[in-house]
């Protein structure tokens, strides 16, 4: 037991969420209580979905800068779905429609990273902004709301203890928890961010896994945008700003490294749990919303500089 | 003793388990042009490195122009005018012929900024003594050929204020008529009094050129001998290579069966730009055939050709009689062809992933049940593999990264045979890798072989080749010689293949 | 001299039919496009951006990349905004330079002793400079600014002197470039770092000081802004500026992968885009399409740098 808390690469959230747990049951009434574990649930809940999609492209050597605005568009073409459909449409299909668009997104970056050799990050900041811009633009720039109704209470309510839409993200980080860890697919993408063009030797297709994992960020992306839209009611152009640092944030508090080919799901939810804990201490603790983004910002930084393997050589 | 410029004591280095060199002490003399002579490995580039600053030496001492020096990096070295013009050059493609030269060493007036006129005019002396007709300070380095821009980096070391030119394989892209050229520029170089250390193969153009030998071998100092008419090749040989030893490569002769792979009239471009051409050949089931030569013939760049890792300008390439459909890797390795490449760490493993996933990299496909992998499988595979390889089975568990050059070698092996590759091309296999493991790999190869498989070795190492090959070719400056069977050759006769010298 | 053209000529003449191009169409498509007042406009709407870019395309010339000068932007102008109320404006400008300089020195520092690539490092310190803008702002603008300040950057007449501002920096890139060995050492550790170790130059110096000028140029981009606006805005720097920033010199014939340095090219690049902004307004086009356009521009800079380079 102690040998695997030493080799955890997650070491550093749990450490962090049980000190935080105790600081803030000590020194916030209002910590302690089921409503506010919910709370933070529901915070946290589109993060851990997102994130789990970042890990699985950090791991295999990528980034995707762009899932906040795919989940954005994701959400403005369901909205508007939902609105011009008679009777409201159904929520089946408008689920459907946001999905497709989320792989289009995704799967279109997927093309110009593998096949036209452009960096990961600076394609995935152009497609942030055309996909921005594409929200923007279908929404008029405002807010959508009047959705249907039955979409609306799709994540209400609870299991057990758990909000649905939180055992949702749960669901689906273990689903990806399984698939890169137990799968040929999960394989290939820690070989992929260890060392591409081993794997490119080996005789396997590099492009094709590529276009799968930014597929698949793209359309956790989009599911998050479902949950988002759903929650609130409305669909926003603005949602997701700023989205892709926080899921870049607890996938290196979750110990998986930004050089690639090593990372765990599993740190990633504690990641982000801590990351919920954090924000939710300061808020109960009524530090000014302000200093939170630095403060997280600098976390970032520690987590970043500290999950370099290569000190100076 | 007074036309010394450097005199070298007792200078040894040893990486790790390795003497690379082992008191070597030698006069660089001023004026003349030394020939560094040795096979690869010999420690040519280690003391070349030693003294210009790149690395440093486990104990001994440079002394130059008699005062006992201290060089520690790069720059002591070039104080004391002491720098390399390496194969690679080591110019920027970006910058101009004058901003390269000047590169570090920039002429500024008075006001401390750059003095472009000046530099160009300068630039234009040295390209003229240098004798570079229709190339301008102003081109880009990236557009003027190889052999101007050799001059360049010879341009740069005068103006940093060079009194030892090392130059390291600087004909190999360069025509006759280039040659001599170059050899007119350190004529003139030797006669304003500089040193001038020349490494290459080529020994018909180290004849010609220079005025003493030193040789080295297995970095022991062997010889140093003056230049004269009575000298021939063989006498640079002989001592390169010492004595043969013959039993490190037990072979065991295998039945060989069908033609599996042949290459018809393959063409291909080597990394400094020059064609190859008309490599045919073929290979049979059980066959290990074997290419040698020297550095720079292109026998890596053939392997990668072969494997569809580079493209193939011209020819034909056959798995089983059929023509391979598209040229590139995966095509390849679908018809049963596998890869060990020359670099194990940058190229053949995933160094952060443990052994066992390295091995079952390319075999996932029938270990998972659609796509996920059955564990007791996979580890199954991993210990077929560890006995005949003579490895322990924790090394299944622990990272490629933990491992031993020799062990990390058997993991890519191992990784051919999970996917039952029907067809092995080993570029340089036992490189860095020590004496008890590389009879391991040989041992294995020649399991390989009774196997039925067919393998193709490229390798540096005669001794390798000639132990292990049923069939020899070598790769030499006339294109690719051969074949020869086995006991056809030995280790002189192939090295003077390789040397450009014609087999009866 | 005429040397000197013909080598822009031959170098340049790919974006200036580009930029020629552009002009043309907008001027067929809206009668409004051709006028002094609309050129006066683009120049002025360019120059917070083409003082950024010029910065960048030092970083670029190493290879690197800077994204976070977006944010010190802001934070610049925020420090400066508020200094402005306690101490002589000159000497509130220069603590503004300062900070900004000291962030683009944290950033190469970072990058160089970690070994950490620049774009997630930037990337990180973007989220804390955005961060500290909001501590200090408090989330509001800061307005009021001293009036020699905003002469001095901005001018009084109609004719902003903004132009001059941006266009004076540009030009002392320029001379960087053309006259120091610095502009030829940055471009060696860009174009081959070993030539330019074994040449004796020190890359870690290079590498860290060049994000101490893409810093500096955030900050003198964050004075223009703030003339402009007569405030300082905590949310600056934050929609299309700083794209442009990294686009433009791309454009222009920067490459990401290091060893080049061009401003002339970059400052067609920033033109190409402000040209384009500034027609599609003109032609009625909604502002959102911008952010579309100015994605895809991006993308399509980095693929044709990319094919450029390969060949």
């Amino acid at each position: 037991m102690n040998s695997w808390f030493k080799q955890c690469s997650y070491r550093g959230s749990l450490i962090g969420i049980v000190v935080f747990f105790i600081a803030l049951s000590i020194f916030s009434p209002v910590f302690l209580s089921m409503n506010n574990f919910i709370n933070i649930f529901n915070q946290i809940t589109v993060n851990v979905i997102i994130a789990a999609g970042i890990t699985l492209l950090i791991i295999s050597g990528g980034i995707d800068l762009s899932v906040g605005s795919i989940l954005a568009l994701c959400g403005i073409f369901t909205a508007n779905y939902f609105r011009s459909a008679p009777g409201g449409g159904s929520v089946l299909i408008g689920i459907l429609i946001g999905v497709v668009v989320g792989l289009g997104c995704g799967l279109f970056n997927g093309l110009i990273i593998a096949y036209l050799h452009i960096p990961p990050f600076i394609a995935t900041l152009g497609t942030m902004s055309i996909f921005r811009g594409m929200a923007l633009v279908f929404s008029g720039g405002r807010p959508l709301m009047d959705l249907n109704e039955r979409y609306i209470n799709l994540f209400t309510g609870f299991i057990g203890p758990i909000p649905k839409q939180f055992v949702l993200a749960i669901i689906i980080s273990l689903f990806l928890y399984f698939l890169l860890e137990r799968t040929r697919i999960g394989r290939v993408a820690f070989a992929l961010g260890g060392n591409e063009r081993c794997v490119m030797i080996s005789g396997i297709s590099v492009k094709t896994f590529k276009l799968l994992f930014y597929g698949m960020s793209g359309l956790l992306a989009a599911i998050g945008g479902m949950v988002l839209t759903s929650m609130i009611a409305a669909a926003e152009p603005i949602a997701g700003i700023n989205y892709e640092m926080d899921a870049i944030a607890v996938v290196v508090m979750g110990g998986t490294s930004m050089e690639g080919g090593k990372g765990n799901i599993l740190g990633t939810i504690f990641g982000a749990l801590l990351l919920g804990i954090v924000r939710n201490g300061l808020n109960l603790l009524g530090v000014d919303a302000n200093y939170q983004q630095l403060f997280i910002g600098l976390i970032i930084m520690i987590a970043i500089i500290s999950g370099s393997t290569k000190k100076d050589a | 003793m007074s036309d010394a410029f450097i005199q070298i004591n007792n200078l040894s280095k040893r990486f790790g388990g390795i003497q690379a060199l082992d008191h070597v002490s030698l006069t660089i003399r001023k004026g003349k042009v030394l020939g560094l002579m040795g096979e690869n490995g010999a420690g040519k580039s280690t003391l070349m490195r030693i003294l210009c600053g790149i690395q440093t030496c486990s104990q001994g001492e440079i002394i130059v122009e008699d005062k006992r020096a201290d060089i520690n990096c790069p720059e002591d070295a070039q104080d004391l005018g002491i720098g390399m013009i390496p194969q690679e050059l080591l110019l920027v493609n970006c910058m101009s012929v004058a901003e390269n030269m000047f590169l570090g060493y920039e002429i500024l007036d008075r006001f401390g900024a750059v003095d472009a006129k000046a530099m160009d005019l300068r630039t234009q002396e040295v390209l003229a003594e240098l004798g570079c007709e229709g190339i301008a300070p102003s081109d880009c380095l990236g557009t003027i050929s190889k052999a101007n821009q050799q001059m360049v980096a010879i341009g740069r070391r005068i103006i940093q204020g060079g009194k030892l030119f090392i130059m390291d394989e600087p004909t190999s892209a360069l025509t006759v008529h280039e040659t001599e050229k170059l050899f007119g520029v350190i004529r003139s170089l030797c006669n304003k009094g500089q040193s001038v250390v020349f490494i290459s193969h080529r020994l018909e153009e180290v004849l010609e050129l220079c005025d003493y030998f030193a040789i080295l071998r297995d970095g022991v100092l062997v010889d140093v001998f003056d230049n004269g008419d009575g000298i021939s090749k063989q006498d640079l040989i002989k001592p390169m290579i010492g004595s043969v030893l013959d039993e490190e490569y037990p072979h065991e002769q295998a039945d060989l069966g069908e033609v599996i792979l042949s290459c018809e009239g393959l063409s291909y471009k080597k990394d400094n730009e020059e064609i190859v051409d008309d490599i045919t050949f073929s290979l049979q089931a059980g066959e290990v055939v074997g290419f040698s030569g020297l550095v720079g013939m292109g026998k890596s760049e053939l392997a990668q050709t072969i494997y569809g890792l580079r493209p193939m300008l011209n020819g034909a390439i056959k798995v089983h009689g059929e023509k391979l459909k598209g040229h590139d890797v995966i095509e390849s390795s679908k018809r049963g062809m596998g890869f060990v490449s020359e670099d194990r760490r940058s190229e053949g493993l995933i160094l952060g992933l443990k052994c066992l996933y390295n091995m079952t990299l390319t075999c996932l496909r029938k270990l998972s049940i659609g796509t996920v992998i059955d564990r007791k499988k996979e580890l199954a595979v991993g210990m077929k593999y560890v006995t005949p390889m003579n490895m322990k089975r924790e090394y299944l568990s622990l990272p490629a990264n933990n491992l031993s050059g020799g062990n990390q070698q058997k993991v890519v092996i191992a990784r051919q045979l999970a996917s039952d590759a029907e067809i092995i091309i080993f570029d340089e296999p036992t490189k860095g890798i020590d004496v008890l493991a590389k009879s391991e790999v040989a041992k294995i190869i020649n399991s390989l072989s009774k196997q039925n498989k067919g393998i193709l070795i490229f390798s540096s190492e005669p001794r390798e080749v000639l132990g292990l090959c049923d069939t020899v070719y070598v790769l030499n400056l006339e294109g690719l010689q051969g074949p020869y069977r086995r006991g056809e050759l030995d280790y002189q006769s192939l090295m003077g293949i390789q040397f450009g010298e014609h087999h009866e | 001299m005429k040397k000197f053209l013909l080598q822009a000529w031959k170098r340049y003449w790919g974006v200036l039919l580009a930029l020629m191009v552009i002009n043309v169409l907008f001027s067929l498509l809206s009668p409004y496009y051709l006028t002094t007042y609309n050129f006066l406009n683009i120049f002025d709407h360019s120059a917070i951006s083409l003082v950024m870019a010029v910065g960048m395309v030092f970083v670029l010339g190493t290879g690197g990349i800077d994204l976070s000068i977006g944010s010190t932007l802001a934070c610049s102008g925020i420090i400066a905004a508020q200094l402005f109320k306690v101490m002589p404006w000159p000497l509130a400008m220069l603590i503004a330079l300062a900070f900004g300089i000291g962030v683009g020195l944290l950033n190469g520092f970072i990058i160089t002793q970690f070994h950490l690539q620049p774009f997630i490092v930037t990337l990180a310190m973007l989220n804390i400079i955005r961060g500290l803008t909001l501590v200090l702002s408090g989330g509001h603008p800061v307005i009021g600014l001293p009036e020699g300040f905003l002469t001095l950057i901005y001018g009084k007449s109609l004719v902003s002197t903004s132009i001059y501002t941006s266009l004076a920096i540009a030009f002392i890139c320029l001379i960087i470039l053309w006259k120091t060995q610095y502009s030829r050492a940055v471009r060696a550790v860009g174009g081959c770092e070993e030539a330019a170790f074994v040449c004796g130059i020190n890359i870690r110096k290079i590498k860290i000081s060049v994000y101490a000028i893409s810093g500096a140029t955030a900050v003198f981009a964050s004075f223009i802004y703030m003339a402009k606006m007569d405030s300082a805005e905590p949310l600056a720097g934050l929609t299309t500026e700083w794209m442009e920033a990294i686009a433009a010199p791309i454009i222009g014939g920067n490459s990401m992968k290091g060893g080049k340095c061009f401003i002339i090219g970059t400052i067609i690049g920033v033109l190409i885009f402000s040209c384009i902004k500034s027609g599609l307004n003109m032609v009625g086009i909604n502002q959102h399409f911008q952010q579309i356009f100015i994605g895809g521009l991006t993308i399509a800079a980095v693929i044709v740098d990319s094919v450029r380079s390969s060949r």
